[in-house]
């Protein structure tokens, strides 16, 4: 009889996967990813259900019948991370004192994730962070990393390029305005200086300037945030020719309402597009992890002492992982040290909002 | 109450020394683990310079290996055991080749350990406070949360002793067996200089091990001050530098006579040739220390003498090595070597008792060198794990002992029943009076329930 006692090799999905939660990449991560579980064939029993707060489960067993270095897939485990990650950290380490796991699928926010990497400054579990673009500042002490998505810098460049490529022809030098709320938010922040550092860099010499006041008269004005970025916007009656919205604000149907809600007729709003869907990095993720994990730690130490192989099989093993993202048919994938380089974001016009035709407002 | 079958235990035979040298002395019972007494026949041994140092080290090495039942050829002799200690990390951190490994260790390691891997060690470095859950009494849960912390961790090399020296705490086989399933490049150094001459250490415990470090002066009876490490030749372990592994004329401590010495002190660690059982000698030894730590501690009990909870983990794991908290200064003050008399009829000579409480000493010294790994602290005993990011010299102050220390009683083969008995007499007078004087009336005898 096999140990069946032995931790389950393991991956930990961390996001807002509460059903209420509005930021729906976390939750479509998961979906994905347990899907994907489920196609492998479930070799430790059903995925869990994501919980707000998750209890650490107590029935997963390995196979009776399979050894662990016979397994084929890794127990995707739900860690819902709604509120502050630093609250809740105790719960996060009876994860890893419970399964044996092989990568954290980070799905939170900017904020989360420093309290995630924070939270395993001590071991080498890979992160791989799917949704924060704004972490520049890798420390020696920060565990192993792959940042999926690319950075802010990509998309301020996209952001910029769009800005002056709409505004050419003007006789007027391209000014820019820039909205940043809520300011004190990490992703905002980043990618608000992000813009600036680009406009600096850019041999065209844009003119950002950060807007202020109400009612102001902006030609073009890019709104760094989320859909209450664009509300304020509305709020302070700014009159714009012309709006980008980050990618915080992109496919979120509250910024559609507010763009129908908008008090000028005449202005236009375009949204950075991702060009990868974030949730799909969580499932990228998650398959190359599982893609790799049996080849990394089947050796014993004294191969380690005869110099054959690698000392770590967690360091080697995001090696991996990064390899096989790399090879992956969606080519999507470009490592230059811990960041992805490839991928990036298209800035794309919303329709115009139809006019009412019809009901009780339109009679009115 | 005692354990039952612990008091049947001790009182099921007369428990005489099993000895086959004279240990005339025979008194190192307080706190004197760190050095073991010598046999009239090891001193007479090491006095013999007609013999050459490499026959005497192949001896030592011989009847060393016997004792763990391997081969020679897996066992290298240091100077001493920190010799031996660093030459373990100077050829993994050669291995590592700049790469930044995870050690794990506790906080009942000897101090010079941690000071040795906080200076040496270029990664991680992450000490649990194990010393708190066995103070509070849990010390039935360091093995669940050694495997716990083993995966919150992820470590790459794992330092630990076989036997904690300040608690007797007993490592369980099942947390090497571990180890070895989840990730069987983990290299484990486990530190036995309190274990091999106490219980049985051979090859299936061995087996699941990468370095296993001992000592041959403390439970192995030898002359100071040798380091002894087993490990699979493929480590290469073998220093130039060091004269033990090359040639004659050692500048070292010990040098002919440590070896000799220790030789012939592991003849009486072995079988008589031609015994049928390999082993069977050391099984006896391993009984016979627990048995004795099991009848002295039945025997505080019996007197109602606090022993707190700072018992042998289990009857099954029992060894030499009994640890109470401090019965107080004057409990102390009367087991000195001036106020204790042995009333052993052999034996009408004063105590050697080394008196030295064991007590926190400061882990490391400064800071320095180049910039090493962060290290961490991880305390178990609260409500929920705690990870802090120290400088270790600032561990020592969040590693609780009992206020007073810990009073470490060992028992070893030359020891016998009239020995601990003596002992347990002295204790318990020296208690009652400093208890009367203090209290104004007599101790009551406690039950188990109340300790």
């Amino acid at each position: 009889m096999r140990d069946t006692n032995l931790p389950v090799p393991s991956v930990l999905v961390v996001g807002d996967l509460r059903q209420s939660a509005s930021p729906v990449f976390a939750k479509k991560a998961w979906r994905e990813i347990a899907d994907a579980y489920g196609l492998m064939g479930q070799e430790f029993g059903p995925p869990p259900e994501p919980r707000d707060p998750p209890p650490p489960a107590t029935e997963v067993r390995l196979p009776k019948d399979l050894g662990r270095e016979a397994c084929k897939s890794l127990y995707p485990i739900p860690f819902s991370d709604a509120d502050n990650f630093g609250a809740i950290r105790g719960l996060f380490y009876q994860y890893f004192r419970r399964f044996d796991i092989w990568a954290v699928v980070s799905c939170g926010t900017a904020k989360n994730s420093r309290a995630l990497l924070s939270a395993l400054s001590f071991s080498d579990v890979p992160v791989l962070i799917t949704v924060d673009s704004t972490l520049e500042d890798w420390g020696d002490s920060v565990p192993s990393v792959l940042r999926l998505i690319p950075n802010n810098e990509q998309q301020a460049q996209a952001i910029i390029g769009k800005a002056i490529s709409l505004e050419e022809g003007r006789k007027v030098p391209a000014r820019i305005q820039l909205f940043c709320y809520p300011s004190e938010d990490l992703y905002v922040s980043d990618l608000g200086s992000a813009i600036r550092d680009q406009a600096d860099r850019d041999p065209r010499e844009p003119n950002v300037t950060d807007l202020r006041g109400r009612g102001v008269s902006a030609g073009m004005v890019i709104c760094v945030g989320y859909h209450k970025a664009l509300q304020q916007l509305n709020s302070r009656r700014v009159n714009a020719r012309c709006i980008i919205m980050s990618d915080g604000c992109y496919d979120d149907p509250r910024v559609r309402l507010e763009t129908r809600r908008w008090h000028a007729k005449t202005t236009k709003f375009f949204w950075m597009r991702p060009l990868v869907d974030p949730w799909e990095y969580g499932a990228d993720a998650y398959r190359a992890a599982v893609a790799k994990w049996t080849e990394v730690g089947r050796g014993n130490s004294y191969s380690f002492a005869r110099g054959i192989r690698p000392h770590q099989r967690l360091t080697p093993f995001i090696e991996l992982v990064k390899q096989k993202l790399e090879a992956l048919p969606s080519r999507i994938y470009r490592f230059h040290g811990r960041d992805n380089r490839r991928g990036g974001y298209i800035p794309e016009e919303l329709p115009r909002p139809r006019m009412a035709t019809g009901g009780p407002r339109a009679h009115a | 109450m005692p354990d039952s079958s612990d008091a049947t235990r001790g009182e099921a035979t007369n428990l005489e020394t099993i000895s086959r040298l004279s240990f005339p002395k025979a008194a190192t019972f307080f706190n004197a683990a760190s050095i073991g007494e010598e046999s009239d026949e090891a001193k007479k041994d090491a006095m013999d310079d007609a013999i050459r140092w490499e026959s005497a080290l192949e001896e030592m090495k011989e009847q060393y290996s016997k004792l763990l039942g391997t081969s020679a050829q897996h066992v290298t002799v240091f100077h001493n055991t920190t010799a031996g200690v660093q030459r373990i990390f100077l050829r993994l951190t050669h291995l590592l080749r700049g790469h930044r490994a995870t050690l794990l260790t506790t906080d009942l390691e000897y101090p010079g350990i941690i000071a040795l891997v906080d200076e040496t060690w270029h990664g991680r470095v992450i000490i649990a406070q194990v010393a708190e859950l066995i103070n509070k009494g849990r010390g039935q849960e360091v093995s669940e949360q050694l495997k716990q912390l083993f995966l919150l961790t992820q470590a790459d090399v794992i330092y630990i002793s076989h036997i904690a020296r300040a608690f007797g705490f007993h490592l369980e086989k099942s947390f090497l067996e571990f180890v070895r399933q989840v990730n069987p490049q983990t290299v484990l150094i486990v530190d036995g200089a309190q274990a091999v001459g106490n219980i049985v250490v051979r090859s299936p415990f061995l087996n699941l091990v990468d370095f296993y470090v001992a000592s041959g002066h403390k439970w192995l009876c030898g002359k100071q001050t040798l380091g002894l490490i087993w490990c699979p030749p493929e480590w290469k372990l073998a220093d130039p530098a060091q004269s033990y592994s090359r040639r004659t004329g050692s500048g070292g401590t010990g040098v002919v006579a440590a070896l000799r010495s220790l030789a012939k002190a592991l003849q009486d660690f072995n079988d008589f040739p031609g015994t049928e059982q390999d082993g069977q000698r050391m099984m006896e030894i391993e009984e016979h220390n627990a048995r004795l730590g099991s009848l002295f501690l039945n025997g505080l009990r019996e007197h109602g003498i606090p022993v707190g909870l700072m018992r042998p983990q289990n009857a099954a794991g029992a060894n030499g090595i009994v640890s109470i908290p401090s019965l107080g200064t004057a409990v102390a003050e009367d087991l000195k070597p001036d106020k204790v008399q042995s009333d052993h009829e052999h034996d009408k000579k004063q105590l050697p008792i080394d008196f030295t409480p064991i007590r926190e000493e400061p882990l490391v010294p400064e800071e320095g060198g180049e910039a090493p790994g962060p290290r961490f602290l991880l305390r178990l005993a609260g409500p929920e794990l705690q990870v802090e990011r120290r400088r270790l010299r600032e561990a020592r102050t969040v590693t609780p002992l009992p206020a007073g220390g810990v009073y470490r009683f060992c028992f070893h083969y030359y020891h016998s029943k009239l020995h601990v008995d003596n002992l347990i007499e002295r204790i318990d007078a020296s208690f009652r009076s400093y208890w009367t004087q203090v209290n104004k009336k007599a101790p009551v005898v406690q039950t188990e329930a109340q300790y």
